[in-house]
C-alpha cells in the first residue's frame, strides 16, 4: 500500500514544535504592541471640519488656552468653544477667508459645528479636568505642545497606566498654578517644589482607588 | 455566646417565613427563590447559538483586519452661542413644582445640558421642605416616556395622524359653535384645579361661556375632607393639619405618611417629633385605626385592625368619651355630641379610645386628630369638631379660605346629564378613573369628546380627538398648595413632541385665542395683582419656586357644627358583612402614573409586591374562604363582581378585602398588563363624592395569578426553624420608650458576641483618607415611603426588569426597604428597614473577588469598578446583607421591560435622554450595588480641592436618597469629624451596626426604632 503522506511530513510536528513558541511569542508582541493606546491612539489626527490652527492662534499670535476653553477652570469639560467665540475677532478679521465659511454658517444658523473629538476617553472613565488644573497639571503635560500643532493629534496615550504613573507620582508634572496654560514651561529649566509653593493652598494627592475615576 | 433570649423578638418577613421549618432538600432553609438560578426561557437553539458565534467571531476578525481597533470617532458639537450661566457637563438647577391629587411638592430640577434627568426636593418651598414624593422622583422618567402620544389623532379606535394647525382649528371651531348657545352643551372635565392660572380661566370660561358645565374628576383630591370642611366652615372653607409640634396625632384611617394629600409635608413634619436623642427627649405618639396596614400603621404606637365602616364610631365614641373628661365644646358645636348617635365597641376598642382621650386631652393644643380621605365626610366633620374642642385649631388643624376656586361638579353628574352634547377631558381619564357603574366610558364614546392627556389612554381611544398635551416639565404652569403657598413651574426643555401646554389650551377654550404659557401664566398675575407686580418679582418667584410677598389676608371661617347630626344620620351605616376597601396605590395612585415602569417595579411598602396589585385579605378571612397568595377572588360589590387574586396581608382587619386602585389598565407597553381594575367595583356615592368601602361578598373563583413579591428575597436571616433554634440576628433592633429608658445600650445587648470576641481573619484595608464617608438610617423616623427608592434609581441609572426577572429575584435596586413583622401572625407590628450596600471597612465581598474588582477606597468606600468585573458574582454570594445586584441580561438597553430597544430606536433614544451622565451605565454581566452617590462626593471634593480645601465641609455631599428622604432619615457624612451630623447621630446609643457579630464594620448603621406606647394600653 502507497503511502498516503509522503516523507518529509514526518518533519511537520517538529516544524510546529519550533515554530510555535514563536507564533505565540509573535502575537503577544502584536497585542503588546499594535493593541496598546500607544501605538492605536497616539499620533490620533483626525481631519477638523475647519481647518483650525493651534499653531497659529495659541502658538504664533499667543491666545491663552483659556480664552476659547474657558470653562476648564471650572467643569469636568475644557469644552470646545461656541462659534459665538470664533466669531468675537472674525466678525472683524478674516471676514470673507473661504476657510471660516463653516464658522460664519454656524453663527448664522446656529447649528453646532461637526467637530471630531480628538482626546477620547471611555465612557466609564470621568476625567475631571478643573481638579487637574487646580491641582497644577500643565495642559502640555497631557495634550503636548499645541502651540506647535496646525492639526491637534493625541500625543499621549491616556491609557490607565499612564495615567496611574503620574498619580502615584505626581510632582514631575506639577508647575506653578500661574504657568499651567504656560506651553513653555518646562520641569527642567525650572526648579520647583510644589510643596514650598505659597501659593497651593493644599498639596495634591491624586486618588488611586478605583472610584476616583470609575463610578 | 450571649443569651439574647429577652431580645428574641421573632422576626419574620411573610407567613411562609414564620411558618418556614427544616428542608430536607436544601439541607436548611432556602436562601434564594425557587428559580433564581434557572435561565430565562429563550427560543435560542443550538444551531442559532453557533450561528451567533460564528457571525460574532467573524465581525471581530473583519473590524481587526480593517485595523478600527481605536475607538469609532466622535464629535463635539458645541453651541453656536453658548446660552449664559451654561457650563457644558455641569448640571444646572431649576426650581419647579410638582402636584398630585393636591399635594404640592417643590421641587428643584436637575438639567444636565438641558435635559432634565433628576427630580430634587425644593428647601424653600413650605410644602415638601425640601423633601419629594415617589411620585414626583418618578414624574422625569414619564418625560422620556416612548408611550406618549406624539401627534393629534382624530377618529376614536382607528384615529388618524392630524397636523397641529388643523387640530387647534378644529378645537376652535368645535368651542366657538357652543358660543352662541352660551356655552350649553359643553362639558369640561378637569382634575382639581389647584393653578390659580386655570382657576382664571374658568372664570373667563364662565364669562365666554357660561351655561358650558365644568366637571371635576380626581381620584387623588381630597373631596370628602373638602367637602367636610365646608360643611363646618361655609364655602370656601379649606382644613390641613401642621403635625411639627404635635404630642398625640390619632390617624383615623389616614395614611397621612403615605398616601394622603400633603403626605410630604406631614411626613416631615410628624418625623420631626419623633426624632429623639436623649431618653428623656420629648416623642409624640401615633393611634392609628385602618383596615389595612399602612406606612401610617407600621409607625404607630398604638394601632388596631377595623372595617372602615367601623372607623366612624370610634370617632364617635371619642367624641363621647371626651365629653365624658369634661372637654370644653366650642359654642357652636356645644350639646351636639348629646345628639350624637350612641356607640357600642369591644372591650379592647373602648380601651383604646379612653386611653386616646385621656391623651388627646392631656396634650391639647398639641394634638391632631387626622381624619382619612377614605372616611365619608361626617367623619371628617367630626374631626374638625374634636380638634376645635381639642384646642388645635391653628395648630395640629388649620383652616383658611379659599376664595379663588371655582366651584366643580362632581363627575357623577356627567353620568346623568342629558343636556351634554361635546366634552373636553383636560388631563382627566373618565372612561377608566371613574366607578365604572356610572357607565363613563359609553357614555363619552357616544359624544363628541376631545381628549388632551400624555397618553392614549381609555378616554384617549374612545376620543373624538385625542390631543397629546407637553408634561408638566415642559410647560409655564402654577400650582397652590393646601396651605396657600403657590410655585410657578418652569419649562426644563421645549416639548419634545411639539405639544401645546394644558393650561394653553384651556386658554384657547375660555378666551378663543391661543397665547403662550408664559404670557398666560406670567400676564396673568400681572392682570390679577395690578402695581405689586414687576419682572424684578416674576423672576424672583421663579427662581425660588415659590410665589412671596403677595399680603394674604388670614380669614378664617366661622365654624359651625349644627349640621354634623344630620350629616351623622345620614351619612352613618353599620359595618356589617364582608367590607371591600378601595384606596389610592401607594405606587401608581389613581392609575395616572401606571405607564411608569420605575413605579411598577417598585416593590409595595407594605405588601412589596411588584408589577400587581392584589385583594389583601387578612389570613383568618383567607382561610375562611379557601384561598392563598394568588388564588383568583370574585369580589362583588352593588351586583358588580372583579376576579382578582388574594394576597394574604398581615395586618388586614378580618371580613375586609382592600383593593387598591390604578391597576388592569389597557393601554402603553407598561400600564397594560399589571394588576386588576378596582373602578370595576367602585361605588359612587352621595354627592358624587367616590364611597371608598362598601359591603360586598366574595368566593373563591377558581385558578391562580402570579403575584411576585420580594418580601421573602435577598433576606438577611435565617428563618427560625423548627430543631434548629438559634438566638435572632440583630438586624431591626426596636425597644419601647420605657424600655429604653431603663437600658439604655439596649441595642449593644442585641449583638450576639462580646465586642472582645471579635477578631478579623485578615487586616482590613488601610483608611488613610482625609474623609471617611459613613450614613446613618434613623428607624424611628423612616416610614418605608419608598422616595428613595425612586431617588436612588434615577440618580444612579438603574434599569427595570419586569415582572418575570423580579420573580426571579433579579430586580435591580440598589437601595430596598426590607418590611419586618413581629409578632401575632394576624394583627402583627411592622419596622421598616432601608437596606442599601453597608460599605463595610472589612468587606466579605471584597476579599473573594478574583479580579479584584470590588475594592477598598481609602475614604470607606466600597469601589465597584464595573469594567473590571467579570461576573463571577462571589461578591454578592458573600454579601451578609444582600444588597448586590448582577445585571443577569442588558437591562439598560431594554426601553420598557420585554421590549429590545431595537424595536422601537425613537423610544430607545428618548430613555437614554433620563440617564444620568455621571453615572456609568452597566451592561449585561457586571455586578453593581450603591456606591453611596461616589459621584456627588467626587464633584464635592473636586469643588473643595480646586478652592484650595482638603476637606468637603460638612452637609455639601448630600446623597440622592437623603436628599428627598420626607421623613429626614437619612444622613450622611464624614465619621471621622466628630462634629459632623453623621458623627452626632452615630454617637446616640440608639446606634447600632446590623449584624455587628460578623465585625464587618459597616459604614451605615441604624438608630433603633423607638415607641412610644401608652402606659395604660400596655
Amino acid at each position: 500500500m502507497p503511502a498516503i503522506f509522503p516523507r518529509w511530513t514526518n518533519n511537520i510536528p517538529i516544524a510546529i514544535g519550533l515554530l510555535a513558541p514563536l507564533v505565540g511569542a509573535g502575537l503577544i508582541f502584536a497585542v503588546w504592541y499594535w493593541f496598546s493606546p500607544k501605538y492605536t491612539d497616539v499620533g490620533y489626527r483626525p481631519e477638523q471640519p475647519v481647518p483650525y490652527s493651534h499653531k497659529l492662534h495659541a502658538g504664533d499670535m499667543g491666545i491663552d488656552c483659556r480664552y476659547c476653553h474657558n470653562t476648564v477652570e471650572r467643569a469636568a469639560h475644557a469644552a470646545i468653544p461656541p462659534t459665538a467665540t470664533c466669531m468675537n475677532c472674525h466678525e472683524q478679521v478674516k471676514t470673507e477667508s473661504l476657510r471660516l465659511r463653516k464658522v460664519r454658517e454656524s453663527y448664522q444658523t446656529g447649528e453646532p459645528i461637526p467637530w471630531i473629538r480628538v482626546h477620547q476617553l471611555p465612557d466609564y472613565a470621568y476625567f475631571d479636568h478643573s481638579a487637574h488644573v487646580g491641582a497644577g497639571v500643565g495642559c502640555a503635560s497631557c495634550h503636548g505642545r499645541v502651540d506647535k500643532m496646525v492639526v491637534v493629534e493625541m500625543r499621549q496615550p491616556l491609557s490607565m497606566g499612564w495615567c496611574l504613573d503620574c498619580h502615584r507620582n505626581p510632582t514631575p508634572n506639577l508647575r506653578p498654578l500661574d504657568q499651567v496654560t504656560n506651553m513653555d514651561w518646562t520641569p527642567e529649566a525650572e526648579a520647583y517644589d510644589p510643596s514650598r509653593d505659597p501659593d497651593r493652598k493644599r498639596q495634591v494627592n491624586p486618588p488611586l482607588h478605583c472610584s476616583g475615576c470609575h463610578r | 455566646m450571649r443569651d439574647s433570649k429577652e431580645f428574641r423578638h421573632g422576626y419574620w418577613r411573610s407567613l411562609e417565613h414564620r411558618a418556614m421549618s427544616y428542608d430536607q432538600e436544601a439541607d436548611g432553609w432556602r436562601e434564594f427563590a425557587p428559580g433564581a438560578d434557572t435561565r430565562p426561557a429563550t427560543s435560542l437553539s443550538r444551531r442559532r447559538f453557533f450561528g451567533a458565534m460564528g457571525a460574532s467571531a467573524a465581525l471581530a476578525g473583519a473590524t481587526a483586519t480593517t485595523g478600527c481597533i481605536r475607538k469609532p470617532a466622535e464629535e463635539i458639537l458645541p453651541f453656536a452661542e453658548r446660552p449664559e450661566d451654561m457650563i457644558p457637563g455641569k448640571p444646572l438647577f431649576y426650581a419647579s413644582a410638582f402636584e398630585e391629587g393636591g399635594t404640592v411638592a417643590g421641587v428643584l430640577v436637575e438639567s444636565q445640558d438641558g435635559r432634565p434627568t433628576k427630580i430634587e426636593g425644593n428647601p424653600r418651598h413650605p410644602g415638601s421642605q425640601g423633601a419629594a414624593s415617589v411620585f414626583a422622583q418618578a414624574s422625569v422618567l414619564e418625560l422620556y416616556d416612548p408611550d406618549r402620544t406624539r401627534f393629534p389623532l382624530q377618529g376614536g379606535e382607528q384615529a388618524e395622524v392630524r397636523d397641529w394647525t388643523a387640530t387647534k382649528d378644529a378645537v376652535s371651531t368645535l368651542v366657538e359653535g357652543f358660543v352662541a348657545k352660551q356655552g350649553k352643551g359643553l362639558a369640561l372635565v378637569m382634575r382639581q384645579v389647584i393653578s390659580p392660572t386655570q382657576r382664571y380661566q374658568l372664570q373667563q370660561l364662565r364669562r365666554r361661556l357660561p351655561q358650558a358645565r365644568v366637571f371635576v374628576d380626581d381620584p387623588m383630591m381630597p373631596a370628602n375632607a373638602l367637602a367636610a370642611a365646608e360643611l363646618v366652615g361655609g364655602e370656601g372653607a379649606r382644613s390641613f393639619h401642621a403635625l411639627g409640634e404635635t404630642q398625640t396625632v390619632f390617624a383615623a384611617d389616614a395614611d397621612f405618611l403615605g398616601t394622603e394629600t400633603d403626605h410630604i409635608r406631614l411626613t416631615r413634619e410628624w418625623a420631626k417629633t419623633r426624632r429623639v436623642q436623649r431618653t428623656t427627649d420629648e416623642m409624640s405618639r401615633l393611634y392609628v385605626v385602618e383596615p389595612h396596614l399602612t406606612s401610617t400603621g407600621t409607625m404607630a404606637d398604638h394601632r388596631l385592625r377595623m372595617k372602615s365602616g367601623a372607623v366612624g364610631d370610634v370617632m364617635l365614641a371619642l367624641a363621647r368619651a371626651l365629653d365624658g373628661l369634661g372637654v370644653g365644646w366650642p359654642k357652636s358645636g356645644e350639646g351636639v355630641v348629646a345628639q350624637l348617635p350612641a356607640v357600642s365597641l369591644d372591650e379592647p376598642t373602648q380601651a383604646f379610645v379612653s386611653a386616646l382621650a385621656k391623651d388627646l386631652l392631656a396634650t391639647k393644643r398639641r394634638s391632631a386628630v387626622v381624619v382619612g380621605e377614605r372616611q365619608p365626610v361626617w367623619v371628617h366633620a367630626l374631626g374638625t369638631l374634636i380638634n376645635a374642642a381639642l384646642e388645635n385649631n391653628g395648630n395640629g388643624q388649620r383652616w383658611l379660605f379659599d376664595r379663588e376656586s371655582p366651584k366643580l361638579e362632581p363627575v357623577a353628574e356627567l353620568a346623568r346629564a342629558t343636556d351634554v352634547e361635546a366634552v373636553l377631558c383636560f388631563g382627566t381619564n373618565p372612561a377608566y378613573d371613574t366607578p365604572a357603574a356610572l357607565g363613563l366610558a359609553d357614555k363619552l364614546a357616544g359624544l363628541t369628546t376631545v381628549h388632551f392627556g400624555l397618553y392614549r389612554d381609555q378616554t384617549g381611544r374612545i376620543a373624538k380627538w385625542h390631543i397629546p398635551v407637553s408634561h408638566w416639565l415642559e410647560a409655564w404652569g402654577d400650582v397652590q398648595a393646601i396651605d396657600g403657598t403657590v410655585s410657578i413651574q418652569q419649562p426644563l426643555i421645549a416639548p419634545l413632541h411639539d405639544t401645546w401646554s394644558m393650561t394653553e389650551w384651556l386658554g384657547l377654550v375660555a378666551s378663543g385665542s391661543m397665547l403662550d404659557g408664559y404670557s398666560v401664566v406670567k400676564y396673568g398675575y400681572a392682570e390679577r395683582l395690578g402695581g405689586g407686580f414687576n419682572d424684578k418679582t416674576w423672576r424672583r418667584w421663579v427662581h425660588d419656586g415659590v410665589v412671596s410677598g403677595i399680603p394674604r389676608e388670614p380669614v378664617l371661617p366661622v365654624l359651625d357644627w349644627k349640621g354634623l347630626p344630620e350629616a351623622v344620620a345620614k351619612g352613618r351605616r353599620p359595618a356589617g358583612g364582608v367590607e371591600v376597601d378601595f384606596h389610592l396605590s401607594p405606587k401608581v395612585g389613581d392609575g395616572r402614573l401606571g405607564n411608569s415602569s420605575w413605579l411598577q417595579e417598585l416593590p409595595h411598602p407594605i405588601s412589596k409586591l411588584t408589577w400587581d396589585n392584589a385583594a389583601y385579605v387578612s389570613a383568618a378571612t383567607a382561610a375562611g374562604l379557601g384561598v392563598g397568595n394568588g388564588d383568583l377572588l370574585t369580589l362583588t360589590v352593588g351586583g358588580r363582581t372583579l376576579q382578582i387574586p388574594a394576597f394574604i396581608a398581615p395586618g388586614q382587619a378580618d371580613d375586609t378585602i382592600s383593593v387598591p386602585l390604578g391597576y388592569g389598565q389597557d393601554w402603553g407597553s407598561v400600564a397594560n398588563g399589571p394588576g386588576f381594575n378596582a373602578y370595576e367595583l367602585l361605588p359612587s356615592g352621595e354627592g358624587g363624592l367616590l364611597e371608598w368601602f362598601g359591603e360586598g361578598s366574595a368566593a373563591k373563583a377558581g385558578g391562580t395569578h402570579l403575584l411576585v413579591s420580594t418580601q421573602d428575597y435577598g433576606t438577611l436571616k435565617p428563618p427560625v426553624l423548627r430543631g434548629m433554634e438559634y438566638p435572632e440576628r440583630p438586624i431591626v433592633i426596636e425597644a419601647t420608650r420605657q424600655e429604653w429608658a431603663k437600658e439604655p445600650d439596649f441595642v449593644e445587648k442585641a449583638n450576639l458576641m462580646e465586642p472582645e470576641r471579635l477578631h478579623h481573619l485578615w487586616d482590613p484595608p488601610k483608611l488613610t483618607g482625609k474623609q471617611q464617608w459613613g450614613m446613618s438610617i434613623d428607624l424611628n423616623t423612616c416610614v418605608g415611603c419608598n422616595a428613595c427608592m425612586i431617588a436612588c434609581q434615577s440618580e444612579n441609572n438603574i434599569p427595570v426588569v419586569g415582572k418575570a426577572q423580579v420573580n426571579n429575584g433579579r430586580e435591580m435596586h440598589w437601595l430596598r426597604i426590607d418590611r419586618y413583622f413581629r409578632g401575632d401572625e394576624n394583627n402583627p407590628t411592622a419596622v421598616v428597614q432601608p437596606m442599601g450596600c453597608q460599605h463595610c471597612e472589612a468587606a466579605p465581598c471584597e476579599t473573594v473577588c478574583p479580579v479584584a474588582a470590588t475594592t477598598h477606597s481609602p475614604e470607606g468606600l466600597n469601589d465597584m469598578a464595573y469594567n473590571r468585573c467579570i461576573g463571577t458574582r462571589y461578591c454578592s454570594n458573600n454579601c451578609p446583607y444582600k444588597v448586590r445586584r448582577f445585571n443577569f441580561l442588558a437591562y439598560n438597553l431594554d426601553v420598557r421591560p420585554g421590549k429590545f430597544w431595537t424595536d422601537d430606536p425613537d423610544g430607545a433614544r428618548l430613555a437614554q435622554l433620563q440617564k444620568n451622565p455621571d453615572v456609568t451605565v452597566r451592561f449585561r454581566g457586571v455586578m453593581e450595588k450603591c456606591t453611596y452617590c461616589v459621584q456627588r462626593i467626587n464633584q464635592a471634593k473636586i469643588e473643595a480641592h480646586v478652592a484650595g480645601h482638603d476637606k468637603v465641609a460638612d452637609g455639601t455631599i448630600v446623597t440622592a436618597c437623603e436628599q428627598t428622604c420626607p421623613a429626614g432619615a437619612i444622613v450622611f457624612g464624614d465619621v471621622s469629624d466628630p462634629e459632623s451630623a453623621v458623627s452626632q447621630l452615630k454617637a446616640q446609643n440608639r446606634n447600632y451596626q446590623v449584624l455587628r457579630d460578623l465585625n464587618n464594620s459597616p459604614r451605615t448603621s441604624y438608630l433603633a426604632r423607638i415607641r412610644n406606647p401608652n402606659p395604660e394600653l400596655v
